[in-house]
């Protein structure tokens, strides 16, 4: 089912899990940086936050316009 | 460093240049194919993100660069760059709209543009060998594979060559094959890119426990000390070299007018500017994030080797080394294909997958020496101060031929195939360069800017003298 200039539902949620991917990669150092997150879990987040970006990112930026 | 090529006359878009130069190679671009400003930001910041800045940053804290001028270097040397692309590149390049090849081949004819695509060819090989050099030293580290040592000029392990190979096939096959695929990948993993390089420098600085900026500069001096006594290099760089270093690496384009190909599609010439993004991101964050890698590397594992894959991997893990092989790839990629594409316009008759296959086999025979990725630095001053003066022969028959009384597009005119004035007014400077480089030593990256003036001079002068007068305005 297209929405307002034609966004799905599933796009419109890509979108969001990409952002909300890129959002880990640029915090969780900061956190390690505060003493919040060990270097462990920070390796996990990065790597489950790129695992996310390159599932969710590829389906509505493959073409350049996003 | 953005060691994506330039975009050519025949070539297609760079990765990271996905809408960009894929038509109108022999015909100014027309108003209806502008490009908006946004487009050359997101280009250009995604562009200068590439696998070999991973190597730079490093190289600047073993040439035993101080902390401030790593900072205020930096800052100085990309703001001039992107001077240079705002105001001497972007305003021809909108008024012409022609790619560098086409305006080039007005000016010197069709026969010097192919020895200036075989220079070009063959630098993009080895400037596509050193990120194949930085992929490999990333697919190295799951595996364990043995590293080259800084002071290394051949292989030195076995598996560490099957490496390199296997990695130069699967890029040399994709650029002939897949080309576009990579591309379009290429723009789907920038902004992931640019955070973790971002990431890799925060995580560094945790690791090297400092919290004011004295405590980082001691720090900073402590590494560079142990590098230098750690088979590190021994050059010191001082603020002019890094200010010339930065604003020189990517001379090729915009002294050297590569990139007119890309900003003739710009409606207005102030869109240069957009260059500031490849300079703070790829040319500021990235090298000094990478710097702080290699610190933090020298002080948590005592080692002072700036291999890629395994700096990234001890402070972000899998992800960084997923980033460093995804900034390899995504920017050898093109550059081995611009290179087939280069080859190609020398042997017109050959096909463009077999030349690209030839510019990859070449550039992986190339990865195998790791020294072309440790001595990157000189290296890339040694591919500006050979591409870039060609660009001075473009700004004086752009802005100067007129008034000196010379014609302008002289070969379009006259049918010649080789223009002795540019030959001679190329290679004469490169040539004095080259000399004072190999013999005596002197830095590379001092001689792009000299290169070009003399070229354009001399350019002028050549033409003057073995032409007829050109008719009045």
């Amino acid at each position: 089912m297209d929405g307002p200039r034609g966004r799905t539902p599933m796009k419109t949620l890509l979108k969001i899990l990409s952002a909300l991917a890129l959002a880990v990669v640029l915090v969780a150092p900061f956190l390690y940086l505060a003493g919040a997150l060990s270097m462990a879990p920070l390796q996990a987040w990065l790597l489950g936050a790129t695992i996310v970006w390159f599932v969710c990112a590829p389906p509505w930026l493959w073409d350049g316009r996003g | 460093m953005s060691l994506v090529p330039p975009s050519g006359g025949e070539s297609p878009a760079a990765s990271h240049r996905p809408h960009v130069a894929e038509e109108f190679e022999r015909e100014p671009v027309p108003p209806r194919a502008l490009k908006g400003g946004k487009s050359f930001w997101g280009m250009y910041a995604g562009e200068h993100a590439a696998g070999t800045e991973f190597m730079i940053g490093p190289l600047f804290l073993l040439a035993g660069v101080s902390l401030n001028d790593i900072f205020f270097g930096l800052l100085l040397g990309n703001f001039l760059a992107v001077l240079s692309w705002r105001y001497l590149c972007a305003p021809i390049a909108v008024h012409a709209r022609l790619t560098l090849y086409y305006q080039l081949e007005k000016i010197a004819g069709t026969g010097l543009v192919k020895v200036y695509n075989l220079a070009n060819g063959i630098l993009f090989c080895f400037l596509a060998g050193a990120m194949i050099t930085v992929s490999a030293t990333a697919v190295g580290v799951p595996f364990g594979l043995p590293m080259p040592s800084f002071d290394a000029i051949y292989p030195e392990s076995l598996t560490f060559v099957a490496a390199v190979l296997v990695v130069g096939a699967v890029i040399a096959v994709v650029a002939g094959f897949g080309y576009d695929t990579v591309s379009r990948f290429a723009n789907v993993a920038v902004p992931w890119m640019v955070l973790v390089f971002f990431a890799c420098g925060v995580v560094a600085l945790k690791q090297l426990g400092v919290d004011s900026w004295a405590g980082l500069e001691a720090v900073w001096t402590e590494s560079i000390d142990f590098a230098q006594g750690n088979g590190g290099g021994e050059q010191t760089m001082g603020f002019w070299s890094v200010v010339l270093f930065a604003w020189f690496c990517n001379s090729a384009m915009h002294l050297g007018m590569s990139d007119l190909s890309i900003f003739r599609y710009a409606k207005k010439a102030s869109y240069g500017w957009a260059t500031a993004g490849g300079m703070y991101v790829g040319h500021y964050m990235a090298w000094i994030a990478a710097a702080f890698m290699l610190a933090a590397q020298i002080k948590v594992a005592q080692s002072a080797v700036p291999l890629p894959g395994p700096m990234a991997y001890h402070v972000t893990g899998v992800a960084g080394i997923i980033c460093v092989i995804i900034a390899g790839w995504t920017t050898a990629n093109p550059t081995i294909y611009r290179a087939g594409l280069a080859f190609q316009g020398i042997f017109p008759r050959s096909s463009r997958l077999s030349m690209t296959l030839l510019a990859g086999a070449v550039a992986t025979a190339a990865a195998v020496f790791p020294a072309l990725a440790f001595k990157l630095l000189g290296f890339v001053g040694l591919y500006g101060t050979i591409l870039a003066p060609i660009g001075g022969v473009i700004f004086a028959d752009w802005y100067l031929a007129r008034a000196a009384g010379v014609e302008q597009f002289p070969a379009a005119r006259t049918g010649e195939k080789y223009n002795l004035a540019v030959l001679f007014a190329w290679l004469l400077p490169v040539g004095v360069a080259l000399w004072l480089i190999t013999v005596h030593g002197v830095t590379t990256w001092y001689f792009p800017l000299p290169a070009w003036i003399a070229c354009a001079a001399l350019y002028l002068l050549f033409r003057k003298w073995t032409a007829p007068a050109a008719a009045p305005p």
